[in-house]
C-alpha cells in the first residue's frame, strides 16, 4: 500500500519540478499566475500522501485549511498581474 | 481476497488522479497560449485532486475504522477544491485579458477587441445615427451613448 502513495507523491512531485520549469521559461506573466496555481494545489496533495505515511489524520486538517486559503492565493496571483488594477 | 480488491481500488484512485495532474502539467509547455494554458489546468484541480483526496480517505477508513472527522473533512476540500479553482479560472481569465497577453495567430474571434455593434458612434453627432444606434432598454432621450461606452483596456479606475 505504500508503494501506491509513493508513486502518486513522486507524481506530484514531478508535476511541481515541470510546472517550475514552466514558470522559468515562461514570456509574459499570465501564463506564471495560471501555472503557480497549478503548483500551489499540488503541494496540497503533497500533504494529504504524507498523511498516510506518517500514521497522522491530523495533516488532512493542514489540507482543508490550504484549499480553502487557496482562492487568496489565486486572486492576489491575478491583482499582481495587472499591477494593482480590478 | 478483501486485501486485492481494496487495493487495487486505492490504486486506481490515487494513481488515476496523480495521472490527471501530471498530464495538466505536461500540456502547460504543448500549448501556445495563455488562456489556453487556463482550460488544461481544469482537470487536475476538479477531477485530479478529488481523487487522491478520495483514495486518501478510503485508505484511512480500511487501515483503522470508519470516523466521521475523516470524511468530513474530505467532502470539505473536495467543496472546496471545485469552488476555489470555478472562481480563481474566472478571476485569472479576466486579470490575464487585462494585462495584455498576446492570443495565439490561429485564434478565430476576439470580441472584446472591437466595440459592440448597437453603440452609437460619438464623433459623427447625435441626428443621423442616433436612432439605430441605440441600445436596447435604454431611452434615448440624447446625451447618454457617451456615458455607457465600454472600453476592453483601460477601464474602472475609479472604482
Amino acid at each position: 500500500m505504500t508503494a501506491i502513495v509513493w508513486v502518486t507523491m513522486i507524481m506530484l512531485g514531478a508535476s511541481i519540478l515541470i510546472g517550475l520549469a514552466r514558470i522559468a521559461t515562461a514570456t509574459d506573466g499570465g501564463t506564471r499566475a495560471i501555472v503557480g496555481d497549478l503548483v500551489f494545489f499540488s503541494g496540497i496533495g503533497i500533504i494529504m500522501g504524507l498523511s498516510i505515511l506518517d500514521e497522522s489524520s491530523v495533516a488532512i486538517d493542514a489540507a482543508v485549511l490550504a484549499s480553502i486559503v487557496g482562492v487568496l492565493a489565486t486572486v492576489a496571483l491575478a491583482r499582481i498581474i495587472t499591477r494593482g488594477r480590478r | 481476497m478483501e486485501e486485492i480488491i481494496m487495493t487495487s481500488i486505492v490504486g486506481l484512485l490515487m494513481i488515476g488522479g496523480g495521472l490527471f495532474v501530471i498530464n495538466s502539467a505536461i500540456a502547460m509547455f504543448r500549448v501556445h497560449d495563455a488562456y489556453e494554458r487556463l482550460s488544461a489546468m481544469t482537470p487536475a484541480t476538479g477531477l485530479g485532486l478529488p481523487l487522491i483526496v478520495i483514495g486518501v480517505g478510503v485508505e484511512h477508513t480500511w487501515e483503522y475504522r470508519f470516523e466521521w472527522e475523516v470524511w468530513g473533512r474530505v467532502a470539505i476540500i473536495v467543496t472546496a477544491m471545485i469552488l476555489v479553482s470555478s472562481v480563481g479560472s474566472n478571476v485569472l481569465g479576466r486579470a490575464v485579458y487585462m494585462s495584455g497577453a498576446p492570443l495565439d495567430p490561429k485564434t478565430m474571434f476576439n470580441d472584446l477587441a472591437e466595440e459592440p455593434a448597437w453603440l452609437a458612434d460619438p464623433s459623427s453627432g447625435n441626428n443621423a445615427s442616433s436612432e439605430q444606434a441605440t441600445p436596447p432598454g435604454i431611452d434615448s432621450a440624447g446625451g447618454s451613448s457617451d456615458a455607457n461606452e465600454p472600453e476592453p483596456k483601460t477601464s474602472r479606475d475609479e472604482e
